[in-house]
């Protein structure tokens, strides 16, 4: 049994629970079960393919394997290259009859694969979508069987967006996500859902047919060519553009139709604006997903299409182009989250600044910038999805999520200010937390090819810390402010906020003078709180907080497997600008070389 | 001692205090509760015997087979990518086992003192865990071998310090403070990001055992190719110091630091956390000493702060706080010192031994300063201002009497350990005074430095002569019966006093014990220093007038104070209020930075998404153009029809005529 025949069960598993979802719709809590069900036989699937592929890639014989396929190549540039892949048919038309321009049959594969980024990003969105169900198990209360049908419907256009290796097949997916994320928003959302939710999907729909312009633009300039087998294969397409690259401004034309949709999914700065309206309105399963999975889209197309397929425009225009961008966005984000009031709001600027460092570390076009923009991607999916659950669960308490209503809240939620101080820290970057380790090489990356880009993202350090800080001293530490929670809590308490909590040295000296020699409690023992019906995180939300919390500090202290899993694929992509680099003094020769060449498309 | 005995102990040096701290995480707050000082304790004194067994095993008769061979363990991968291979390992040599001994000795006694200190506070156990894992990241800074790794714990030690600094977080102002300190220290931290970027471009490595081994010819070679780099290298690494060690213009965060419990001002803001700016540039030598442009501006920073802080020490009530400001002045020497390395080749090991056995001395009579004052605002309930309690030597004998070697220490009164130290740094400071190509601007150094170590002197004693001399007063919050110290927080003040009192004859000058034994470190030599008897007569002088003066206007006529006060005036307010820093750097750069970040909301609002929105009307005013043409008028259609149908025809006509 070939555990390749297998992948289509990553997409198929979610779909068959979100259509099982919505048989069993009249039972809420039936339907809770089944999507949980489901989510955690996807996770479990999709562990089962990352050991496998661990062990692949970890293998040397396997590994010597794939080197020997590449020194048969002759020293082919193969920059995509699935380990493990399914190749089926899927429309032929072959027999119908060839007009004169077609000088190839028009087939389409069914053209799904793996590699390290593809299963790490897999692996990351089903924990998420495990997540997602366990935090809205009591604050979604209408159309249940929907909404988790939208769930798990969109964790299969996401898995398949990973998966697929045909151009056309990636698009279809890529747009595909789309619409479950509308409903989303747009049913289970805040007050402003519609407009939020509108303005998500035209935004990144236009941006999207741009690039599915570029997309065909780009089929039907390499129709013709002899080494393409399929012109619709993102690997052949790859190693055809990286071994006989296309003439400069065609690169660059296409470059940027096809950047199109990435720039707004991203979203670089300034294609930025749906995201804080569709954050702060969707319902927190929403943002988790949509922060944490769906802004990756963009990164992983660039990666995916933009880097292999166009060398030249990447140096020439990528580098300055969405270096500039990425900086002022990381800036600029960081600011709008320092001047925020909203925390959901504050989070869904940081990650505007987030992914400029991703992208900054994309944009080196070196191992260790790849490498640093690919582990940005997977860390702030993760710590920017706890900080979205964390700010959910205080809004479940509390209705609130404005910082001018909250305060001192970790007298209240000890437990969740130290998750909260935990996730923020590695939201900040700290070392020995994931962060550090994706901002670090992006930024070291980024350096090694304009400094000026790396030395101005790294200013995003201090605002980060600042920024998240600050909501840190004024939600959850100071003197205790609740807004009044009599409608949620015990009844009898409805009065139990304190909107002026007793300042804290008061009443010391009495205090002191109780216990005498030796004893002191600083004053800082505060009297106990007056229950209000608030408690802290429970089970379930320890339960969808843990995994994320957990893997935070794993691959801060112990990153080497996620790396050793990623590397064969960045070593592929980044042969391919191993002489574009502004060290190595043979800069450009290579692509001039081939250039000068005879395209045997001509 | 056998190899595998040593990376044993010095796996254990980092590995017991943060075992500690997990298990006090993990089991502190239901089941361990008011004893989880005992697992702190533990792993403390663990790493304390396993760092000064590791001093012992580290002699320099085992540097006698090769001097530059450190000691290391191999740990793990920890980011391979690319050409960057870091992994976690430790690396010991005679700079990181002097320091490794005195953070885990000081650590310990703080601990125990501690433990007395925070009895009764609901936050124990977060106390002791936090502590814990303190000692163990500013371990591994210490064992760090290269720059990334040193990096790493570097913040971790922030980290504890914001924990610790916001402490009591329902205090706004504590958690306003921590705040502040993490931010201002990532300015710094970023001055360190650049640094390495600089060397791991320039060197290739971020190893220290590359990059700061001066011994390679290829080593030779990258320096001598890029020494503009060096010197902004060189410039970034003191950035990533100024933060840390607090100096100015990035001081300001350590006077407010104390909103922390005072174990942990004495331990993370006054021994350890702080020096390790000093510990960088120290070890860093190898690289500095290529810079000399650097150096100035080390020495030069140095001696801005150390003044600054000095004469702002001088008339602050909060005895706390006239501790802050004179950590600030003494990191302030110890860089100093050195910058003082500018002087010559010759120059540069006594330099940073200076440098380096004040951070060594400053550890303990700091560490004592901030343990007694923790004590007499322990005994005061909590009261720390100076106006409102004095003559404490009856009622607090112990504190007493080692608050005074600890203030003896820190004013330089000989034979005490900071009269040694800080006579070293006014004698290299004096050799660039005589020596090199910069003599007139270590001789103005020189003099500032000498007028801080006189008002050192006389800010110490007035914070001792105010609190333990006068009239007996006591505030209401004491209650009836001001205490001593109970004998838990008693017995670490008595051991770091004795230490103050004795540590500098024993390895001082007097014995060149430190210098011989530091000398076994990479960029430094053995040396052989001699006593400077004319600058120790100066020094001598100099605590001599602080503390008369002191005497006279604090204990025999308090009335001279007064009019002193009255006749400075501007002056006086200056010191009073910190020179307004503060004040300037809200005004200069945090009030501009929320300006700039409220307009970059509203552009965000008005200007980019009212272009989105724009463009997203587009298509509808697009489409009121062309509905016109549909207005259902037959003969507007007839009119339209008639034109095309012409053109039409004149267009067939002419292609049929060009056939």
């Amino acid at each position: 049994m070939n555990i390749e025949n297998w992948i289509p069960l990553l997409i198929a598993l979610p779909a068959l629970a979100a259509v099982l979802t919505l048989l069993v719709r009249s039972q809420p809590a039936l339907v809770r079960i089944v999507a949980l069900g489901g989510g955690l036989a996807s996770l479990l699937v999709s562990l089962a393919f990352a050991g496998a592929y661990y062990r692949f890639v970890t293998d040397p014989a396997a590994l010597q394997a794939a080197a020997a396929a590449t020194a048969v190549s002759g020293g082919e540039l193969r920059p995509v290259q699935p380990r493990m892949e399914l190749r089926t048919l899927w429309l032929d038309l072959a027999g119908a009859p060839q007009s004169e321009q077609a000088s190839r049959p028009f087939r389409l594969e069914f053209y799904l694969g793996l590699d390290g980024i593809s299963i790490s990003l897999i692996v990351l969105t089903a924990i998420l979508i495990v997540s997602s169900i366990l935090i809205s198990w009591t604050s979604v209360t209408e159309h249940v069987a929907g909404y988790h049908a939208c769930l798990l419907v969109l964790q299969a256009g996401l898995v398949g967006v990973f998966c697929a290796f045909d151009l056309l097949l990636f698009y279809v997916f890529f747009e595909f996500t789309l619409i479950p994320l509308f409903f989303l928003v747009g049913i289970w959302g805040g007050p402003e859902r519609r407009r939020a939710a509108v303005k998500l999907f035209l935004y990144t729909f236009a941006g999207g047919l741009i690039t599915l312009v570029g997309l065909a633009a780009l089929v039907v300039t390499v129709w013709n060519r002899a080494d393409l087998l399929n012109p619709f294969s993102i690997p052949d397409l790859a190693r055809s553009l990286a071994n006989y690259p296309l003439p400069a401004a065609m690169q660059a034309a296409l470059f940027l139709a096809i950047a199109a949709g990435f720039f707004v999914k991203v979203p670089l700065f300034p294609f930025h604006t749906w995201l804080p309206l569709a954050h702060v309105e969707a319902p927190t399963a929403g943002s988790v997903l949509l922060a944490g999975v769906l802004l990756k889209l963009g990164t992983y197309g660039f990666l995916r299409l933009c880097l292999p397929l166009f060398p030249d425009a990447c140096v020439v225009w990528g580098v300055p182009l969405i270096g500039s961008l990425s900086v002022v966005g990381i800036v600029y984000g960081s600011l709008c989250s320092l001047a925020q009031r909203d925390i959901k709001k504050l989070i869904a600027y940081s990650s505007v600044a987030h992914l400029g460092f991703s992208m900054l570390g994309l944009f080196a076009l070196n191992r260790e910038g790849i490498t640093g923009g690919v582990l940005q991607m997977l860390n702030h999916g993760l710590s920017t999805g706890a900080l979205f659950l964390l700010v959910g669960m205080v809004y479940e308490r509390y209705h609130t999520r404005q910082l001018d209503d909250l305060g001192g809240l970790a007298q209240r939620l000890p437990l969740l200010a130290c998750c909260m101080v935990f996730i923020s820290m590695a939201s900040i970057g700290l070392p020995g937390l994931n962060g550090f380790v994706g901002e670090f090489l992006g930024l070291l990356g980024m350096f090694a090819r304009s400094p000026i880009y790396a030395v101005i993202g790294a200013t995003g350090v201090i605002l980060g810390a600042w920024y998240l800080l600050t909501m840190l001293q004024h939600a959850f530490f100071g003197p205790l402010k609740e807004p009044n929670v009599g409608h949620h809590g015990v009844a009898g308490h409805a009065p139990a906020a304190e909107p002026h909590s007793p300042a804290h040295p008061a009443g010391h000296g009495t205090a002191h003078d109780a216990h005498g020699h030796g004893g002191h409690g600083h004053g800082h023992a505060a009297p106990p709180l007056p229950d209000n019906g608030i408690r802290d995180i429970n089970a379930r939300e320890w339960l969808a907080l843990f995994p994320l919390a957990a893997l935070c500090l794993a691959l801060g202290v112990y990153p080497q497997p996620l790396l050793d899993t990623i590397k064969p694929d960045i070593d592929a992509v980044a042969a391919v600008y191993d002489h574009s680099h502004p060290d190595s003094g043979a800069s450009r020769t290579r692509a001039t070389a081939f250039r000068s060449a005879v395209d045997p498309a001509r | 001692m056998s190899e595998s005995v040593q990376q044993l102990l010095m796996w254990l040096i980092p590995g017991a205090p943060l075992t500690a701290a997990i298990l006090i995480a993990l089991f502190g707050p239901k089941v361990l509760r008011g004893q989880s000082h005992w697992l702190c304790w533990l792993g403390i004194a663990t790493a304390f015997g396993c760092s000064l067994a590791l001093l012992t095993s580290i002699t320099p008769e085992g540097f006698a087979v090769d001097p530059s061979q450190p000691a290391v363990v191999i740990g793990y991968e920890w980011i391979k990518v690319g050409s960057l291979d870091i992994r976690i390992d430790l690396r010991a040599d005679a700079m990181t086992s002097i320091m490794l001994s005195m953070v885990t000795g000081v650590s310990l006694l703080v601990a125990i003192f501690g433990s007395g200190y925070m009895h009764h506070d609901p936050g124990y156990p977060r106390f002791f865990a936090a502590v814990s894992l303190f000692v163990f990241s500013m371990c591994m800074l210490v064992l760090a071998g290269s720059f990334l790794m040193l990096f790493v714990f570097w913040e971790a030690v922030g980290l504890c310090s914001y924990l610790l600094i916001g402490f009591w977080f329902r205090k706004p102002s504590a958690a306003a403070a921590a705040k502040k300190a993490f931010v201002v220290n990532r300015i710094g931290d970023f001055g360190l990001l650049m640094a390495m970027f600089l060397i791991w471009r320039t060197f290739g490595s971020l190893d220290f055992d590359w990059v700061l081994n001066s011994g390679s010819t290829e080593w030779q070679m990258i320096i001598g190719a890029n020494r503009e780099t060096i010197t902004l290298i060189c410039l970034c690494l003191f950035l990533g110091a100024m933060g840390k060690s607090a100096q100015f213009p990035l001081h300001v965060w350590l006077p407010d630091a104390m909103e922390g419990p005072t174990p942990v001002s004495a331990l993370i803001h006054a021994a350890t956390m702080v020096t390790a700016g000093v510990y960088l540039v120290a070890r860093c030598t190898p690289l500095f000493v290529w810079a000399p442009t650097a150096q100035l501006v080390v020495a030069g920073v140095g001696a801005a702060t150390a003044l600054i802080a000095a004469l702002t020490a001088l008339m602050q009530y909060d005895l706390k706080r006239v501790m802050a400001y004179s950590t600030v002045s003494q990191l302030g020497f110890m860089f100093m010192a050195l910058g003082a390395a500018a002087a010559g080749p010759e120059y540069v090991t006594p330099a940073v031994t200076a440098a380096m056995f004040h951070l060594f001395t400053h550890a303990f009579f700091k560490a004592l300063l901030f343990l007694g004052s923790g004590s007499v605002m322990h005994s005061m309930g909590d009261v720390i201002d100076m106006r409102r309690f004095s003559g404490l030597r009856r009622v607090m004998p112990t504190t007493h009497w080692t608050f005074l070697a600890g203030a003896a220490a820190l004013a330089g009164v000989p034979p005490l350990s900071g009269f040694f130290s800080k006579d070293d740094i006014l004698a290299s400071l004096s050799a660039g005074m005589t020596h090199g190509d910069h003599r007139l601007y270590f001789a103005i150094i020189f003099l500032v430095a000498v007028l801080t170590a006189v008002l050192t002197a006389f800010y110490t004693f007035r914070a001792y002569f105010m609190t333990f001399w006068g009239p007996e007063k006591f505030p209401e919050e004491a209650g009836a019966h001001p205490h001593e110290a109970s004998p838990v927080m008693a017995i670490p003040l008595q051991i770091l006093a004795l230490l103050a009192i004795s540590i500098g004859f024993i390895v001082g000058p007097l014995t060149h014990r430190f210098s011989s034994y530091l000398a076994h470190t990479m960029g430094l030599s053995e040396t052989h220093p001699h006593l400077h008897w004319g600058l120790m007569l100066l020094s001598t002088a100099i605590a001599a007038s602080g503390i008369y003066a002191a005497f006279v206007m604090y204990v025999r006529s308090p009335a001279k104070a007064e009019e002193a006060r009255l006749r400075s005036g501007r002056l006086y307010d200056l010191s009073q209020n910190k020179f307004y820093f503060d004040e300037i750097l809200t005004t200069l750069v945090v009030a501009p930075l929320r300006r700039l970040a409220a307009l970059s909301v509203s552009f965000d609002r008005t200007v980019i998404d009212g272009a989105v929105d724009a463009v997203g009307r587009l298509p509808r005013l697009l489409s009121q153009a062309p509905a016109r043409l549909h207005g259902g008028v037959v003969g507007n259609y007839a009119l339209v029809m008639l034109l095309a149908a012409t053109a039409a025809v004149v267009f067939v006509v002419q292609a049929l005529g060009r056939q």
